[in-house]
This record gives C-alpha cells, sequence and structure tokens, in this order.
C-alpha cells in the first residue's frame, strides 16, 4: 500500500468484524438481516460491498459505524471493542475513528462548505479548528473556490466532496461510504471516486464503501460480495 | 418563520407581565401621588359610602358647619366624587368641590385660566390638560353634556376634574348632599384626638384618618398581589409552552440533521447543548422585543386611555428570568428527546 509521498507500509488490521448476525424486530416477526459475518479490513485499503437490494450491506455498514448494534458477534476497530461499549462509548468511538458518507450527502444546508467541515472539527472536540487542515483538503478536492459557498450553491458532484472532506477532516481510522455515487451522474462518480482514491493514496486513508456501481467497485482493492445477509 | 413566531411567542409572555405589573405599580402610585396633595387630616363620611371604584352622596352638607365649630378643626369642606364611564374601556371620576375652600385647605392654585364662574364650566389638573385639553377646550364629564374647561389648577390631588359642588349636585340631583368632608385640623399631631371628638359629637358616622386611606392599591384590592403573581406564573408557562412547542417542531423538522450529528459523533450533551442554545437564544430575542412591545404598548395605551405605566428594574429583571428559564426549560424535552433518537431512524427521516 502507498502511504503519503509512495511509500509502502505494513498493512495492519483497522477493522475487524467476528460472526455478525443481526435480526430486527419487525411486528412480532424476527426478521434476520445479516447471519454470520466475518470481515477483516487493513489499514489503508480500499473495499467495496456490492450486492442486491435487502441483501444486509446498509445493515453492515451501520453496524461497522456503530450507528447500529450487533444481535450477536463482535466488532473491533483500531483496537476497540464496538460491541462492548456502551451507547456513549460508542458514539465517542464513532467520532474519534470514523468518518461516514451518504448517498444523500447530508451536509447542512445553512452552512458553508467550510462551515461544515468546521462543525464536524467542533463535534471532534479537543479544541479542534484547523483552518490549515480544512484548506488542504477542500484543496485536495477541488474546492478552494467553493469554501464560502452553500451546499445549494453546488453541484452533486461538489456536495459529495464537501461531505467526503467532511468525513476526512479529523483524520478518521476508517471511512464509511453508503452509495457515494449513487446520486451522481457518470462524470461527477468518476471525479468522487477519483477523490477517493487520492484520499487514500496521499493519507492511506481506510474506505469501505457500499456500491452498486461496477466503476466504482472496480476503483477498489477488493470487492465483498453480499448475498443474503451472507459475504458470498 | 418558525424561529420568529417563537420570538415573538417568548415576547408575548414577557411583554404581559410588564404591562400589567407596569400598569398595577403604576396606577398606584399615581392614586398615592395626587393622594399626597390632600392637606386634610380627616375624613368625615357615612359608612360604606365611599370606596376605591364607587362613592354615594348621601351625607348632609349641614354637618360642614358643625364640624369648623369642634376644637381642633380649623377648617371643613365638602367633596361629592362621582365615578362615570369613560371611553370604551374605563372608569373615570370628578369631584364637585366649593374651590375656594377646597383649594386653600390643600394649597391648590390655578396655574392656568380662571375658576369656574358658571355652571358649566370645570377645572382639571395638568396631566389631564396634557392629553389635549386646553383652557377653553370642552370635555363630556359625564353623560353627553359638554363642559367648558375654565383653568387648569396644579398639584393634581384627587380627581382629575374638578367642577363646582352645587352643579354636580343639581346633575345628580341630590341637593345639599356630599360624599365626605375634608377636615382640616389646627395641629397636625392632634388629629387623632379630633378624629375621637368628632365621632363622640356625631357618633354613626365614619371618621378615616387620610393616612390610613390613601394606601396603595395593591393593598386596596384584596388579593391584586396574589393576582398579580398567578398572571406572572401564567406568563412563564405560556413561553415556555411556545418554546417547547417551537422546539419540537425544530427537533421533527430537523430529525435528518440530528442523525447526521449522531453519525458524525456528536454525543447526547452537544446535541442537548445546541438545541438549548438556539432556545436561549430565540429566548434573548423575546425577551428584547417583549420589553419593546411592553414599551410600546403601555405608551400607546397611555396615549389612548390615560392609563398610567411604571416599569420597574425588578418586575423587569422577573420578566427577564420569565423569558430566559421558561425558553430553557421548555426546550429541555425537546432536546432530550432528539437526543435519544435512533440515528438510523432518524438519517432514514424525510
Amino acid at each position: 500500500m502507498l502511504h503519503a509521498g509512495g511509500v509502502r507500509t505494513t498493512m495492519a488490521t483497522i477493522l475487524k468484524a467476528d460472526n455478525l448476525e443481526k435480526v430486527y424486530r419487525v411486528g412480532k416477526v424476527d426478521v434476520p438481516a445479516l447471519r454470520g459475518v466475518s470481515l477483516a479490513v487493513q489499514e489503508g485499503e480500499i473495499i467495496a460491498i456490492m450486492g442486491p437490494s435487502g441483501c444486509g450491506k446498509s445493515t453492515m455498514l451501520h453496524l461497522l459505524g456503530g450507528l447500529l448494534t450487533p444481535t450477536k458477534g463482535r466488532i473491533v476497530i483500531g483496537g476497540e471493542d464496538l460491541t462492548a461499549a456502551s451507547d456513549s462509548k460508542r458514539t465517542d468511538i464513532r467520532r474519534r475513528k470514523i468518518g461516514f458518507v451518504f448517498q444523500r450527502f447530508n451536509l447542512f444546508p445553512t452552512l458553508t462548505a467550510e462551515g461544515n467541515l468546521r462543525l464536524a472539527e467542533r463535534i471532534h472536540g479537543n479544541g479542534a479548528d484547523d483552518p490549515g487542515r480544512r484548506r488542504e483538503i477542500l484543496g485536495m478536492l477541488r474546492l478552494e473556490d467553493k469554501m464560502h459557498h452553500k451546499p445549494l450553491e453546488l453541484s452533486g458532484g461538489e456536495q459529495q466532496r464537501v461531505a467526503l472532506a467532511r468525513a476526512v477532516v479529523n483524520r478518521p481510522a476508517i471511512v464509511l461510504a453508503d452509495e457515494p455515487t449513487g446520486n451522481l451522474d457518470s462524470e461527477n462518480s468518476e471525479i468522487v471516486l477519483n477523490m477517493f482514491r487520492e484520499l487514500n493514496d496521499r493519507f492511506n486513508q481506510t474506505i469501505v464503501m457500499i456500491t452498486h456501481n461496477p466503476e466504482a467497485a472496480a476503483a477498489c482493492q477488493r470487492i465483498i460480495q453480499m448475498r443474503d445477509g451472507h459475504i458470498v | 418563520m418558525r424561529s420568529a413566531i417563537s420570538v415573538l411567542g417568548v415576547a408575548l409572555g414577557v411583554a404581559l407581565v410588564m404591562l400589567f405589573t407596569g400598569l398595577a405599580h403604576g396606577m398606584s402610585d399615581d392614586l398615592q401621588k395626587r393622594s399626597s396633595n390632600v392637606s386634610a387630616e380627616i375624613i368625615f363620611t357615612r359608612p360604606g359610602s365611599l370606596s376605591l371604584m364607587a362613592a354615594s352622596v348621601n351625607l348632609s352638607t349641614k354637618y360642614v358647619p358643625l364640624l369648623q365649630q369642634l376644637d381642633g378643626v380649623e377648617s371643613a369642606t365638602p367633596v361629592i366624587r362621582h365615578f362615570y364611564a369613560a371611553g370604551a374601556f374605563g372608569v373615570d371620576q370628578v369631584e364637585g368641590v366649593e374651590w375656594d375652600g377646597f383649594s386653600k385647605m390643600n394649597n391648590l392654585r390655578i396655574v392656568q385660566g380662571r375658576a369656574p364662574a358658571s355652571p358649566d364650566e370645570i377645572l382639571i389638573d395638568e396631566t389631564k390638560a396634557a392629553r389635549n385639553h386646553p383652557v377653553g377646550s370642552t370635555l363630556k364629564v359625564f353623560g353627553e353634556k359638554l363642559y367648558r374647561v375654565a383653568g387648569i389648577y396644579a398639584p393634581e390631588s384627587g380627581a382629575r376634574v374638578k367642577m363646582p359642588l352645587r352643579t354636580l349636585q343639581d346633575e345628580l340631583e341630590a341637593p345639599d348632599k356630599c360624599t365626605f368632608i375634608y377636615v382640616k385640623v389646627k395641629n397636625p399631631a392632634d388629629q387623632v384626638a379630633v378624629a375621637k371628638r368628632i365621632d363622640e359629637t356625631f357618633p354613626g358616622n365614619k371618621i378615616q384618618l387620610t393616612r390610613d386611606v390613601f394606601v396603595t392599591i395593591e393593598n386596596s384590592i384584596p388579593g391584586l398581589t396574589v393576582f398579580l403573581r398567578v398572571l406572572v406564573v401564567l406568563a412563564a408557562i405560556v413561553s415556555a409552552l411556545v418554546i417547547m412547542l417551537a422546539m419540537h417542531t425544530t427537533i421533527t423538522e430537523r430529525t435528518r440533521e440530528i442523525g447526521i450529528l449522531k453519525a458524525m459523533g456528536a454525543s447526547r450533551t452537544y446535541i442537548i447543548g445546541e438545541i438549548e442554545r438556539e432556545a436561549l437564544l430565540i429566548s434573548l430575542l423575546g425577551m428584547l422585543v417583549g420589553f419593546a412591545l411592553a414599551g410600546i404598548g403601555g405608551f400607546g395605551i397611555h396615549k389612548m386611555t390615560g392609563l398610567i405605566f411604571e416599569f420597574s428594574p425588578k418586575w423587569a429583571l422577573t420578566a427577564a428570568a420569565i423569558g430566559l428559564l421558561g425558553g430553557a426549560l421548555g426546550a429541555l424535552y425537546p432536546a432530550a428527546r432528539a437526543a435519544n433518537l435512533d440515528p438510523v431512524n432518524a438519517l432514514a427521516y424525510e
């Protein structure tokens, strides 16, 4: 794997999921979404998770990000057991180690591009307010001239790049992306995928993305196929 | 828009507290000020014929010369106090007096114009005159009959409008009657002894010392203080409910944004803090708008009705506390609810 500056590094396991099961209760019926999924993600990897709708991809991503708790199984991220953690501890781990990118961008419409990044820094805490870092990230994502624009003044591709910048501004251990090109045309999809690759190249950023897009999957180092709650 | 409505809701609560308490204090102080210019030490009247908002004309003026003959009495002057409906909202009062004796006893003087010379002339005080009633203008004192302002007197004392006693007796068809008689004693230190002497000489009447009669409105009306406190509590509840409703709507509208915040790792404390900060900002703006509304409202009502408002720092602080605390507490439940939202459901919220 290439680190910033092109130096190869030894890969370590950044995320490990063991025998994950998730059962939703719908009325009086138990609906299994994951049926014993195990996964290990190495530091600096880009992984695509593919599969038909309803196969458990989003549930998997939400479990890995600590937004849901598994019915059974264990998730360890950066040495911290997510499944054994309390709700507030899980929030803390998410704040420190995980960055999310969503299909619908999910930017705050009243904040500028830079404001959205500053919000992420504020939530991250530790008095983080690093204009240099914000400029670096926005610059790398070709958004220097859009820093003071609000989301509605940006194209879909630009909004998704801002969302990506927001996800990585606090240097998370892993970025979890839920169909990041799902709302973009092919040209903007290509731009956003290039940004993912560049982040990976320059900062050794670990990325796990759900996608239906074969071109996006092709840009990843590893593709995980899911079906009926299993990795196949 | 939603925030503006919330600000107005808080402003309403603050303005209500300010206006109600301001009105009570203003009217009380005005009454006290006018009462303090009465020099007579004793009021001689019939039992039950004089109260804060009503008066009877059932005391014979034959007592006036009899009182003047009593030992220790310097002078006595009869007064009719009459209440009448004024304008669309309120009640006003007029006093019928024998101007020479009344003004001499209470050290009143005519600052403009002259004393009434005919039955259709009246005197008014400077506050009444300032409300567009110059000398020579006419006033409807009761009914539709017009009275001409013959002069303006000072300082203000009792009812703002004075007319000749005889005129008021004729209007009320109460010849040789009055509501009460002011008695001035030769030595104020003897007022209690003189009052006792009057009581012994003319039993069955009511003798009051003016110093005991002219207490504040708050003390005159039973339960007014409690009423004001209840009003303040209601205003606080209204403010808190408005904020709570506004914040509840805010959170429903921003469910998705709260989901994003949670996905970004925002803690419960952070989310509650953000919502509380917004609520406090709304409350602060509402408080300022409320003070402005109270000022404008008080001025407008005074101009329209003559009611006097006196805003006290103590009640301003109370109103500010109600606005801010009402907002902070009102937002607490919606904030806690937002902090406990399930992030996945919140993110899926449309």
